[in-house]
């Protein structure tokens, strides 16, 4: 059962805390936004406020591929696309939180949505594409709703949810149901889809277990081509792709997402984890639209490659860089 | 000096693609306006005025050299421009409204539009269709002008042409139709810039000296991010009078270091060599590092990759 919308950025539910809770966010709404990862404790109704916007996109803006020593034009790897943004209430002005920096979230790739398991979510979505002027639409995986908030253009059927038109919105009602903590990835399921999800309309929801403690370090790792290239979050090449960073002791999660109709494997060099039976693994693979999140204490400082290991994939771009400080 | 030859040898003649026929302008009038208002044409081509008004109104260019008659609205009228020159243009119903069109033997720019001397200067524009040669000259210091070379334009008068930039000089080129109007590109006499570097307990300091000292020009101390694979700028200051700039970074930043010159809105026009910020050594720029047997070696020449 959905718990009713208790206000644009309220995600207490002890009445306790509700009060200060409440003054903070008239206050300081962007700061209580990034507070959130420490402070939802109990279940919420969480407001995300998201838009697709033009935008001209540098896949590989250092000009190189180090691994390789090719060097490419900045007309060969920038092209104008459009994308998800996070925004802040009533989309004012677009919003990166801290942890989506941290995680090489919300620049191509849309805002890493974060929730707990028994969260309401209200993704308030707008369509600011002046780019082409299609319609857009958001559609979330893992996630409980209706099939007015599935973000899915079928005729006779949708709702206005399934095709947004620009300049108009529409607000998703979701529910972080049992069984969805984990990784899921949501994408533009309207009438545009295939072009839009080839120019980036994706990301991901994180959502964490009742009671489950926040990783230290999150980082999102979301496969897909774009414009002939193999990308991370957007970037291909060693140094363009992000650099994710932690330091020795600290709890790390990888969330790993794939778009697109190519299958990849995630791979982490000097480091290994288990399955949920157990068993060691440092590889696993994902096709479209499929998603994992993988955990570990960190132990081995050092430099480190992350990568597909679809190797035509690595060799196009696909792999990124993990630094580990003592 | 005067050599010639081997200037005429330097000069570089670039194929571009080409449409053999002059260009055409439309100049609108939306309004009680003309747009665009003021433009600049090679001899040669045709500009159409189109009225896109509710009312009726004229062209009248040139006190009267050409003249359009009454335009009713929805109405076009085209004007072949063939001798270079000044030509204002008004409607005599509306006398407010008003223009210029400059009629030019040929364009001509030049990139970048700041250069070493010496380095290649690239000179590109349109000459009238069917030129069949440009002569690309520049000023010789005494009021005069020297040729520098020769280009053959493509079908359509698209030209390009590179000469090694001199000091100071000033450009055109010159066809059947009359000198181009002239360019100055900003050239900077050749630099040699040294850097040294002294590590310290606390702090390592970095000492650029440019020679000769090189008049308004600023230093950039760029370090390299070792996982991202790119230079960043870091500080950038002016020479002193001797040429010498200084910096100062932490002595635990293990990098390499290298310091670029430029004007002070310009883009860099030479670099230092690079040092290692670890023990002041002389290193290869890391961005030419190359994967052996890719050519070249382990620090090879700037590949080109396609994907």
């Amino acid at each position: 059962m959905r718990r009713d919308n208790v206000g644009p950025t309220c995600w207490g539910a002890r009445p306790r805390r509700r009060l200060a809770r409440g003054l903070a966010a008239a206050v300081l709404p962007v700061l209580a936004a990034a507070l959130a990862p420490v402070a939802d404790a109990g279940a919420a109704t969480r407001h995300v406020w998201v838009a697709a916007v033009p935008t001209t996109w540098n896949a590989v803006p250092n000009a190189r591929d180090a691994l390789h020593g090719a060097s490419y034009a900045a007309a060969e790897t920038t092209f104008p696309t459009v994308a998800y943004r996070r925004y802040t209430r009533g989309w004012r002005k677009p919003l990166r939180l801290p942890y989506e920096r941290r995680a090489g979230a919300g620049e191509l790739t849309g805002p890493l949505i974060r929730a707990r398991v028994g969260d309401e979510l209200r993704i308030h979505f707008k369509n600011l594409d002046t780019l082409r002027g299609q319609a857009h639409s958001m559609h979330f995986h893992g996630v409980e709703y209706e099939p007015s908030s599935d973000g899915v253009w079928l005729p006779l059927h949708s709702g206005k949810g399934g095709r947004v038109a620009p300049g108009q919105t529409f607000t998703y009602e979701l529910t972080a149901g049992a069984g969805s903590a984990g990784v899921w990835p949501y994408h533009d399921h309207s009438t545009s889809m295939e072009e839009s999800i080839a120019g980036g309309m994706y990301g991901a929801l994180s959502i964490a277990a009742r009671g489950e403690r926040r990783a230290d370090r999150e980082y999102l790792v979301a496969f897909a081509p774009w414009h002939g290239f193999q990308t991370i979050n957007g970037r291909a090449f060693v140094g363009n792709t992000p650099v994710f960073q932690s330091r020795v002791g600290d709890t790390v999660q990888w969330d790993v997402i794939a778009m697109g109709d190519e299958f990849h494997t995630f791979h982490v060099h000097g480091h290994k984890w288990r399955t949920d039976g157990g068993t060691p693994e440092d590889t696993r693979g994902l096709g479209p639209a499929e998603s994992f999140r993988v955990r570990w204490t960190e132990r081995a400082p050092g430099t480190w490659l992350y990568h597909c290991h679809v190797e035509t994939h690595m060799a196009q771009g696909m792999i990124g860089l993990y630094r580990v400080r003592r | 000096m005067r050599r010639p030859a081997a200037l005429l040898a330097a000069l570089l003649v670039l194929a571009l693609p080409a449409a053999a026929q002059a260009d055409e302008l439309t100049v609108a009038m939306p309004g009680k306006f003309f747009e665009p208002a003021r433009s600049t044409i090679v001899a040669g081509d045709r500009v159409t005025f189109r009225n896109a008004d509710l009312v009726t109104h004229d062209v009248r260019v040139g006190g009267g050299v050409f003249d359009s008659g009454l335009m009713l609205r929805n109405t076009i009228w085209a004007q072949g421009f063939d001798a270079p020159g000044e030509y204002p243009f008004v409607c005599t119903l509306h006398r407010f409204m008003s223009g210029t069109l400059t009629v030019v033997a040929a364009t001509l720019d030049a990139t970048p539009a700041g250069v070493l001397a010496g380095r290649p200067l690239k000179l590109s524009g349109r000459a009238p269709a069917g030129t069949e040669q440009l002569t690309v000259e520049r000023s010789d210091g005494a009021g005069g002008w020297v040729g520098v070379g020769t280009v053959v334009p493509e079908a359509d008068g698209t030209y390009a042409a590179t000469t090694p930039a001199v000091e100071g000089a000033t450009y055109r080129v010159t066809g059947a139709a009359g000198p181009s109007p002239m360019v100055v590109p900003q050239v900077t006499a050749k630099v040699d810039l040294h850097l040294t570097l002294d590590r310290g307990r606390r702090h390592t300091t970095l000492a650029v000296h440019a020679m000769p000292a090189p008049a308004g020009m600023v230093a950039t101390l760029e370090l390299y991010a070792r996982w991202r694979y790119r230079w960043h700028p870091v500080q950038t200051i002016a020479l002193d009078r001797a040429g010498r700039a200084r910096f100062r970074i932490p002595a635990t930043r293990r990098t390499y270091a290298r310091v670029s010159l430029r004007q002070a809105r310009g883009p860099a026009l030479v670099h230092s060599h690079v040092l290692r910020t670890s023990d002041g050594r002389s290193a290869p720029d890391p961005d030419t590092i190359r994967p052996p047997g890719t050519g070249g070696g382990e620090h090879g020449g700037g590949g080109h990759g396609g994907h």
